[in-house]
C-alpha cells in the first residue's frame, strides 16, 4: 500500500486528480482518487498533451460557434469525459464524491446573471458535474441559487478566510432552501490555493522590504487553510475544504488525516508516493504562534487571515485574485477560444 | 496606414507620439506620420514574433541554444535593437530627447529592485536609444531612480494611478539631479498611465459592486487620473514626459491634445484618429465634476485618481497591476520563451 492508498483508506482524507489527461486519471483512480479537477487551463493542457485522443470529439463540435461558445464546447467535451470516469463513485457515495468540475468563463465572473446562466448550462452536462466559480462578491447569489437547486458547487480563486466564510454562508442559505423544498443538498467544495497565496505574499513582502524569512511565508497558505477548516467544524458547516495548487509534499503531509479533499497534480502524487512519508496524521498540530506573529508583519497576510478583513467587494480587487483570474484567462480560456480557430484579436492586449 | 492628418498635427503641437507595436513592417510609415519612438512590452514582442516568424528568425540566431529567461532576453535584444536602428536618426537629431525604443525588464521580477537594476543596465547597453521600461511597484520606483542616476533613459510602466505617475516622475527627477551633480548627461524620462486598462478594471469592479455609474463616466476615469497627474507634475517642475498608453478609443488621445505628453498609440487608435475631423486642444478642459462625483462612489477610482490615493507599498497590490503583470508573464514573456527558433 503506498502513502496515497493509506491516506485515502485509513484516514478521513480524500483526494481528487488534478488534470484531464486520460491515462493520468486512470492511474489516480488506482491510488484512490474520488474526483477530478477540470478547468480551462487543464482542458487546454490535455488537448495539447494528447491531441489525437480528443480530435474525433473536437471534430463533432459545430464550426459556426462564437469564440466563447467554442471554448465552452471544449470544456464540456473534457469535463463530461472525466465525469464519466467517476460516475460509479458518485452513485456509490450518494453524490458526496465522484465529481468533475465545470469552471466559469473568468471574464464574466463579475456578472451574477451571466454566471448563473452559464452555471446552469454546466450543471445540465451530467449529474456529477460541480459548478466551479471564483470566490468574488458576484458569485454569492450563484452559490446560493445552485445549492438551493441541489447542484454541487466548487468555489475557487480563494485565498482568504473572509472569502471562504462568505461562500460557505451563501451555501448554507441555499442548502436550507433545498431542504425546505425536499431537494437533497449536494456538497460545497471550498478550494484553498495556499501555494499561490504564499507566492503573492513573498512578492509583496520583498517589494516592501519586510524583514521576514521566505521559509516563514511558506506557512501562510496552510495557516489560512487550517483556520477555515476549524471554523467550518466549530460552526457545523458541512462544506469540504479542498487544498489545491500544492507546491510540495509538505503541503499534503502537514494536513494528513483532515476531513479534506485534496486536489493533487500527477507530479505531486508521484513525489508523495516516492517520498513515502511517515504514516502519521498531522492535522491537529497547530502552526506555532511565533510563526503567525511573524506573518502579521505582512499586511496582505492579515487581510487573508482575519475573518472579515476583506470586505465582499474587495474579493475581486485583492491582488492575488486579479493575478489568478488573469492567468486563467490567458493560459486557459483564451487558448480554448482560439483552439484550432484563427484568433480574431477581439481582446485588448 | 496612410498619411494621417491628425497625427501630423499632433506632432506639430507640443505633443509627441510613439508607435505601440513591435511590428517591424509598420515602422517607416509611423515615422512618416511623425512617430518619435516605439513602446514595446513582452506581449507586443510576442505578437510580432508569432505574426511574422519567418521575418524574425534570421535575426534571432544568437538565441539558439538558450533556454528560459536568458532565451527571452536575447530574443528581446535582437528584436529591440533592430527596431532601434530605425529611430536612431531621430534620437540624434533631438539630442536624446526623443527617438527611443522601449525594452521592458522581466515582469516576473517586479518586486525585486536589484534584479531590475541589473537587467535595466543590460537592456540600456543594447543601443544608445533604448528606454528601459520598469513596472511602477515600490521596488520598481527604487530601480528607476538608480537607473536614472546613471544617465539611463527610463519609462515607468504598469501604472494606472495618479500616485504612480507622480512617484515615477519624482524618482526620475531625483535620479536626473544626482546624475547632473556627478557631472554626467542625464537620460530622458517618461511616466506612463495605462488609461484604458484603468477603465477596463474599474468597469469590472463597478459591475461586481452593482454600481450604477454609467459607461460614459467609466471611459473618463483614466483620462481624469492622467490629467490630475499631469498638473501635479507640472506644479512640481518634474522633467518627465507623461505617456498615456493602453488607449481604447480616439477619445483617450483627443482629450489630452495640446499637452506635451508622449502618446503611445496602437494600430487601432491610429486608425481611429485618422477619422478625426480636426485637431482641437482639450488638455485644459476638466472631466466634468458630476462625472468625477459619480466615479468617486467606486473606491478603486478614488485610489487611482487622488495624488497619494495609493501609497507606494500598495502599487504592487493594486488589482490592475496584478492583472496586467500576470498577462505580461503568461501571454507575453512565457510565450517568447516557447518561441520556436
Amino acid at each position: 500500500m503506498n502513502y496515497l492508498q493509506w491516506l485515502t483508506s485509513e484516514t478521513k482524507t480524500k483526494f481528487w486528480h488534478d488534470s484531464a489527461i486520460p491515462s493520468e486519471i486512470d492511474a489516480a483512480i488506482e491510488n484512490g482518487a474520488t474526483g477530478v479537477t477540470t478547468n480551462p487551463v487543464l482542458t487546454y493542457k490535455t488537448l495539447q498533451a494528447v491531441p489525437d485522443f480528443w480530435q474525433p470529439m473536437v471534430d463533432r463540435i459545430p464550426k459556426d460557434l462564437t469564440q466563447a461558445e467554442h471554448a465552452e464546447a471544449l470544456l464540456k467535451m473534457v469535463a463530461t469525459y472525466a465525469a464519466g470516469k467517476f460516475r460509479g463513485i458518485f452513485e456509490a457515495s450518494n453524490g458526496q464524491q465522484g465529481y468533475a468540475l465545470g469552471q466559469l468563463d473568468p471574464s464574466i465572473c463579475m456578472d451574477s446573471e451571466k454566471m448563473l446562466a452559464q452555471g446552469l448550462r454546466y450543471a445540465s452536462w451530467a449529474d456529477n458535474i460541480s459548478v466551479k466559480t471564483p470566490s468574488i462578491m458576484s458569485a454569492l447569489p450563484l452559490v446560493e441559487e445552485l445549492s438551493s437547486r441541489g447542484i454541487a458547487v466548487c468555489t475557487t480563486v480563494n485565498f482568504s478566510v473572509s472569502q471562504a466564510m462568505a461562500m460557505a454562508e451563501a451555501y448554507m442559505r441555499g442548502r436550507a432552501k433545498a431542504k425546505a423544498a425536499g431537494i437533497q443538498p449536494k456538497p460545497l467544495f471550498v478550494v484553498q490555493q495556499g501555494g499561490r497565496l504564499d507566492e503573492y505574499l513573498l512578492e509583496t513582502a520583498t517589494d516592501s522590504k519586510i524583514d521576514i524569512s521566505p521559509d516563514v511565508i511558506k506557512n501562510a497558505g496552510n495557516a489560512v487553510c487550517k483556520k477555515v477548516y476549524n471554523l467550518f467544524k466549530e460552526r457545523n458547516i458541512p462544506a469540504t475544504v479542498m487544498p489545491a495548487g500544492l507546491r510540495g509534499v509538505h503541503h499534503l503531509t502537514s494536513m494528513a488525516g483532515a476531513e479534506m479533499t485534496f486536489s493533487l497534480q500527477a507530479r505531486i502524487q508521484q513525489m508523495t508516493i516516492e517520498a513515502d512519508p511517515e504514516r502519521v496524521c498531522h492535522i491537529d498540530e497547530e502552526i506555532p504562534d511565533g510563526t503567525i506573529k511573524e506573518l502579521y508583519k505582512i499586511p496582505e497576510f492579515v487581510r487573508a487571515y482575519e475573518e472579515g478583513a476583506l470586505k465582499p467587494e474587495e474579493f475581486l480587487t485583492f491582488g492575488v485574485t486579479q493575478k489568478t483570474l488573469s492567468q486563467f484567462l490567458w493560459t486557459g480560456w483564451v487558448p480554448l477560444e482560439n483552439y484550432q480557430k484563427a484568433p480574431t484579436g477581439a481582446r485588448w492586449f | 496606414m496612410v498619411t494621417n492628418e491628425y497625427l501630423k498635427k499632433l506632432s506639430e503641437s507640443r505633443g509627441y507620439w510613439w508607435t505601440d507595436t513591435a511590428d517591424y513592417a509598420t515602422m517607416d510609415q509611423a515615422i512618416e506620420n511623425g512617430a518619435t519612438g516605439v513602446t514595446t512590452n513582452p506581449i507586443l514582442v510576442m505578437k510580432s514574433l508569432y505574426a511574422n516568424p519567418e521575418f524574425w528568425r534570421p535575426y534571432l540566431g544568437s538565441a539558439a541554444g538558450l533556454t528560459g529567461d536568458a532565451k527571452a532576453e536575447e530574443i528581446l535584444r535582437c528584436v529591440t535593437s533592430e527596431i532601434a536602428k530605425k529611430f536612431r536618426p531621430i534620437f540624434e537629431a533631438t539630442e536624446g530627447a526623443q527617438g527611443y525604443v522601449c525594452a521592458q525588464v522581466n515582469p516576473k521580477k517586479q518586486g525585486e529592485t536589484e534584479a531590475m537594476i541589473e537587467m535595466g543596465r543590460r537592456l540600456a547597453a543594447w543601443a544608445p536609444n533604448i528606454a528601459v521600461k520598469i513596472p511602477a511597484t515600490a521596488a520598481g520606483i527604487r530601480a528607476i531612480e538608480a537607473l536614472a542616476s546613471e544617465g539611463i533613459t527610463t519609462v515607468g510602466t504598469v501604472s494606472f494611478t495618479a500616485s504612480q505617475v507622480v512617484s515615477i516622475a519624482a524618482a526620475q527627477q531625483h535620479g536626473i539631479e544626482r546624475c547632473r551633480a556627478a557631472g554626467r548627461k542625464p537620460g530622458a524620462a517618461f511616466s506612463v498611465l495605462m488609461v484604458g486598462r484603468l477603465d477596463d478594471y474599474l468597469r469590472d469592479v463597478a459591475k461586481d459592486m452593482r454600481s450604477d455609474v454609467p459607461e460614459a463616466d467609466i471611459i473618463c476615469a483614466g483620462t481624469a487620473a492622467i490629467k490630475n497627474a499631469y498638473r501635479a507634475c507640472k506644479r512640481r517642475g518634474y522633467e518627465a514626459k507623461l505617456m498615456p498608453a493602453g488607449m481604447r478609443g480616439a477619445y483617450h488621445a483627443t482629450a489630452l491634445a495640446g499637452s506635451d505628453m508622449s502618446f503611445s498609440l496602437s494600430a487601432g487608435i491610429l486608425d481611429a484618429l485618422s477619422r478625426e475631423p480636426r485637431f482641437v486642444e482639450h488638455i485644459d478642459e476638466d472631466v466634468p465634476a458630476d462625472a468625477i462625483a459619480r466615479l468617486r462612489t467606486i473606491p478603486e477610482f478614488v485610489r487611482a485618481y487622488e495624488i497619494g490615493g495609493l501609497p507606494e507599498e500598495e502599487f504592487i497590490r493594486f488589482g490592475a497591476s496584478q492583472r496586467t503583470l500576470s498577462q505580461f508573464v503568461e501571454a507575453g514573456w512565457n510565450r517568447i520563451v516557447e518561441f520556436r527558433l
